[in-house]
């Protein structure tokens, strides 16, 4: 047999070109695999091991207070607690050089940067900070335009700018690089923090317990809670972690998991595309597989050479595919990580994506071209020699092929395209499932984008303001009210209140059922607020203790539409209140429920207050946005009333979106995976048509037809292909669409709703479009070069 | 003469195919019995059953009644690699069209049906195949590719590999129909040759001329053969 595999071996070797487009689409497949599977795991392992070297806390607590050092070792000794740190935060403004603008940042200090026990603080580059100097988290360093090691910046103090040198890059496990965060932060110690804010004291705890488990947190946070809140401290948010998992870990495996299965149908894709390129091959070899059983040949012999030659494309590919496998999950993990602040590993190889790469590339391949060869081998001799002519296949026997003859009214060459596509009805459909499959998950990609930036635009929307500004302690209703409507660009402004609580279904005894809340007072002549309800009505005016609550928490708390909950709000005691809406909300991790700001204020035992001012400007772009917040400010600041955040709408917004992007980004990657490997199919379909009718396209030529005509043929069946499958790839994307959005909403935890993106449907039309045009240009240009005297001779 | 000193023996032969307007009839009770070491020629009109006669003989296509026995084999009672087997060992073909394989060299051409038979050892193959080409005269084309030869040199170097397991019989289908006259003529001379040396030959021919130098010629006519003006019989 030795000869005969000499025969194998110069079959892919002069078929340079097929066998490129076997192993290219066989390598897709299998680089999409290797891809997502070793970057899933490199992502795991690292968000893991960072988790652990950081040292991670499992409680954090953002007080409503500040807590000296003697409460917090009292806090340390209790039993439960394990370690326990306390940092400083603050509010500041900065600038990088005197003439620019002031920006937002946050300011933090922790007891001592040489002694850390949790959450621990990476020196990268530099010192720890000092006096008048101040250290960067190395993640915002480029986003924000921090400036580099040795260089200056300017913090506002009092109404002064006061220069800082960075003398560090460090990295915090708790910050993370834009669309994550929305401002930089800085890190100073606590004699510059108490310096720029005046308090030294600590606003935020860090909890480490043993044996975590979620319950045992909240009953350890809880405890700590209790402890604080007869020190006359509130918590504002609580936040708990497991100190061995990442809290983007189950967003990344569920991510990871869409992206595994798109890999999955990648591969299975190409494995169509081989059935394809092995049956046109079959095809074209016929006589000689005729010639070989007569000179002796077993049907095993002979498929043993053509299930080798696709080992060969299996194996070829491999050289492709795994390398590039590995550097793209590489590259993909590392952009995921610098993105979560999670330090990148060195590029490396997961030894076990490798095994399921290999296999994938061989057994792949080898199964899916085993029909194909054993049929095409279990052909008769004489079938197999005889002569061949034009028009071999018995075209006009089928439905289709009926139904096209009876198309008279285009011209030769246009019908001749038409009916030539549809002339091999089984490859034809193979080659349009890879199309359909490609252009429909493009479709439901794009729509799903459409439904988050949508759901987002509606929730902002909702909300009903351009811009908002948030005071450092509660003000007056009264005096800061007129101060903001004076000012020429604001139509309307209300006044909310915002509160954390604890919140628990009415009669439930158990303290691991409640879940933190945010609560928002709304004005009860408020007009803004227009909230997407999923169930139930908005707040009337005639409403006492009835509240909004955010369908996440509903569900955490399991509790529905008329159900009552309990609030506690610390010191201030506990009240109950009426559900009497279910609201989607993206504010707070989703943690959001809205009442009315008299009836808050009383149960806070205050009249008048307001936490936050919302605003809708006559102006309202993002110029008109940003005009009035800096306007706004410099009047809050020329009258000594803090603030502690101002925002406008379109900046809040931006920065949700942002996120919702990444993952866009993400699925729209594997996307492209798959609409080349579509594009790649259609070409080898093309391709195979030019070689089989090359009798045809002789006899064309001898009649008269020129390069362009027989050119123009093939490019027309490239794009009747092309556009067939959009037909058909809008329905389904339209079908599958909405479980497509749920279950990604699903997973990233935000239910949005379904909203088709009309323009996604065209965007992939062009695509296919020019992939067609693409895809056609190269088998046409060969089917132009056949000569009369080269197609009509005998082979 | 009888079915074992016969090396063919064809006997009531029927081949029907199914056409659209209902079966066509080939080859209508045909019988034929051919000895070892005959030259017999086979000719007859476009469409006569010449190609399907040969076809039934070697193997390639089946009866459709009938019994068809060569070298001692009934050709019925083998299955589709039974026959292939059967026939890489038992009869070498040469085609009108040379049918060589396109990205195997002429001596790899020849060395195919030696590897598919495993009747030598793998190192004896290559000699063997060599000095079948030598006796085609085409030892210097040995390592070429075949569309860089001749149709004359592709013809020999197909008549090379229908020896390369020395089968008893040699069935050609019109070997010398894509031949230009002189070439033919060579090539017909090798056939002459190689029945001297003990081979059986079976040829489908239009030429007149070659038909002339065959020593017996068996028309097909209608789907019934005929010889020497009668229907041959059993």
């Amino acid at each position: 047999m030795r000869t005969a595999w000499r025969k194998v071996v110069r079959d892919l070797w002069l078929n340079k070109g097929r066998t490129l487009l076997v192993v290219l689409s066989i390598s897709a497949g299998v680089m999409a695999v290797g891809m997502i599977l070793a970057s899933n795991t490199l992502m795991e392992r690292q968000m893991i091991r960072a988790q652990q070297a950081s040292r991670a806390s499992s409680i954090w607590l953002f007080l409503d207070g500040l807590v000296n050092e003697t409460s917090l070792s009292g806090i340390e000794r209790l039993p439960e607690v394990e370690h326990a740190e306390g940092r400083i935060g603050g509010d500041i403004r900065w600038k990088l050089g005197l003439e620019g603008e002031w920006q937002d940042a946050d300011l933090l200090a922790i007891e001592d940067y040489e002694k850390q026990d949790l959450d621990l603080l990476e020196l990268r580059a530099g010192s720890w900070p000092g006096t008048d100097t101040l250290a960067v988290e190395w993640t915002q360093q480029a986003p924000y335009g921090l400036p580099a090691l040795g260089n200056t910046l300017y913090l506002e103090v009092g109404d002064r700018p006061r220069p800082f040198t960075v003398s560090g890059v460090l990295r915090d496990p708790s910050q993370a690089a834009p669309p994550f965060s929305t401002q930089p932060a800085f890190y100073v110690t606590r004699d510059t923090i108490e310096s720029l804010v005046g308090y030294r004291d600590f606003s935020q705890l860090r909890l480490g317990i043993r044996n975590y488990s979620e319950a045992e947190a909240e009953r350890v946070a809880g405890i700590v809670e209790d402890r604080l809140k007869r020190e006359g401290i509130g918590v504002n948010f609580r936040w708990l972690q497991s100190p061995e998992r990442h809290w983007a870990q189950d967003i990344m495996d569920g991510i990871g998991l869409v992206l595994a299965v798109m890999a999955v149908a990648s591969l299975g894709l190409s494995a169509i595309l081989v059935v394809n390129t092995i049956n046109a091959i079959i095809a074209q070899q016929t006589p000689q597989i005729g010639i070989m059983k007569t000179v002796g040949g077993v049907r095993r012999q002979i498929s043993r050479l053509y299930l080798a030659g696709v080992a060969i494309y299996g194996l070829i590919s491999l050289l492709l595919a795994v390398p590039l496998g590995a550097v793209a999950a590489n590259a993909y993990a590392s952009w995921i990580l610098s993105i979560l602040n999670v330090p990148v590993p060195t590029t490396q190889l997961v030894p076990a994506t490798l095994s399921i790469q290999i296999g994938a590339g061989l057994v792949v391949p080898l199964v899916a071209a085993l029909w194909p060869i054993l049929r095409g081998v279990a052909i008769s001799v004489r079938e197999a020699l005889s002569p061949y002519g034009l028009g071999s296949g018995a075209y006009g026997n089928g439905r289709i092929d009926r139904l096209l003859a009876r198309v008279r009214v285009l011209p030769p060459m246009v019908i001749l395209s038409l009916r030539n596509t549809f002339r091999r009805m089984g490859r034809v459909a193979l080659t349009e499932g890879v199309l359909i499959t490609a252009g429909a998950i493009f479709m439901m990609v794009v729509t799903t984008h459409h439904s988050f930036t949508k759901a987002i635009s509606d929730i902002w929307g909702g909300l009903g303001f351009d811009a908002f500004v948030f005071f450092s302690t509660p003000q007056r209703i009264q005096e800061v009210e007129p101060i903001i409507a004076a000012h020429p660009n604001v139509k309307r402004v209300e006044m909310w209140i915002w509160r954390s609580a604890t919140a628990s279904a009415l009669g439930d005894a158990n303290p691991d059922e409640e879940v933190q809340v945010t609560l928002q007072g709304v004005p009860r002549d408020g007009k803004m607020f227009a909230p997407t309800l999923t169930a139930g009505r908005s707040l009337q005016p005639q409403d006492g203790h009835a509240l909004l609550l955010n369908q996440k928490l509903a569900r955490d708390l399991g509790v529905s539409l008329g159900d009552q909950i309990e609030l506690d709000l610390g010191e201030d005691g506990t009240s109950t209140w009426t559900i009497v809406g279910l609201i989607f909300d993206l504010i707070n991790n989703q943690e959001t429920a809205y009442v009315h700001t008299d009836t808050l204020n009383l149960d806070m035992h205050q009249a008048g207050r307001a936490s936050l001012a919302r605003v809708q400007a006559v102006d309202d772009s993002p110029a008109g946005q940003t005009a009035l917040v800096e306007d706004l400010r410099r009047r809050f600041e020329d009258l000594g009333i803090e603030l502690s955040l101002a925002q406008t709408s379109f900046e809040d917004q931006e920065a949700a979106e942002a996120q919702f992007s990444i993952l866009t980004t993400i699925l729209m990657t594997m996307t492209v995976v798959m609409a080349v490997v579509g594009s790649i199919g259609l070409s080898g379909t093309l391709s195979i048509n030019v070689i089989e009718r090359r009798r045809e396209i002789g006899v064309m030529r001898a009649v008269g037809a020129s390069s362009r005509d027989v050119g123009l043929i093939f490019m027309g069946e490239g794009l009747l292909l092309g556009v067939v499958s959009w037909v058909q790839a809008v329905p389904l994307s339209i079908l599958a669409g909405r479980p497509f959005v749920q279950a990604i909403g699903g997973i990233i935890q935000f239910p949005g709703r379904y909203h088709l993106a009309v323009n996604g449907l065209w965007i992939w039309l062009g695509i296919v479009l020019v992939l067609s045009l693409a895809a056609s240009w190269l088998p046409a240009r060969r089917a132009t070069q056949i000569s009369v005297n080269e197609s009509l001779a005998y082979e | 003469m009888t079915e074992n000193a016969a090396l063919i023996h064809v006997e009531d032969l029927v081949k029907d195919y199914d056409g659209p307007a209902g079966p066509i009839h080939v080859l209508k009770k045909v019988n034929l019995q051919v000895k070892p070491g005959e030259f017999v020629g086979v000719r007859g009109p476009s469409g006569s059953g010449k190609s399907t006669l040969l076809n039934m003989i070697t193997g390639i296509d089946h009866p459709t009644g009938g019994r068809v026995v060569v070298n001692g084999q009934d050709l019925l009672a083998l299955g589709e690699d039974g026959l292939a087997r059967w026939r890489g060992a038992n009869v070498g073909v040469i085609f009108q069209f040379f049918q060589l394989l396109p990205t195997l060299t002429v001596v790899e051409n020849v060395i195919l049906p030696m590897d598919f038979a495993r009747k030598w050892k793998p190192g004896e193959r290559p000699d063997r195949a060599l000095h079948l080409l030598e006796q085609m005269e085409l030892s210097d084309q040995a390592h070429k590719l075949p569309s860089t030869l001749s149709g004359g040199q592709q013809q020999r170097a197909a008549i090379a590999r229908a020896l390369a397991n020395d089968p008893p019989l040699l069935v050609g289908d019109e070997p010398t129909g894509n031949l230009d006259s002189k070439t033919a003529d060579i090539v017909f001379s090798q056939f002459e040759s190689l029945v001297k040396a003990g081979k059986t030959f079976l040829m489908v021919t239009h030429s007149n001329s070659l038909a002339r130098r065959i020593p017996r010629v068996i028309e097909v006519l209608d789907g019934q053969l005929f010889e020497n003006g009668a229907r041959p019989g059993r």
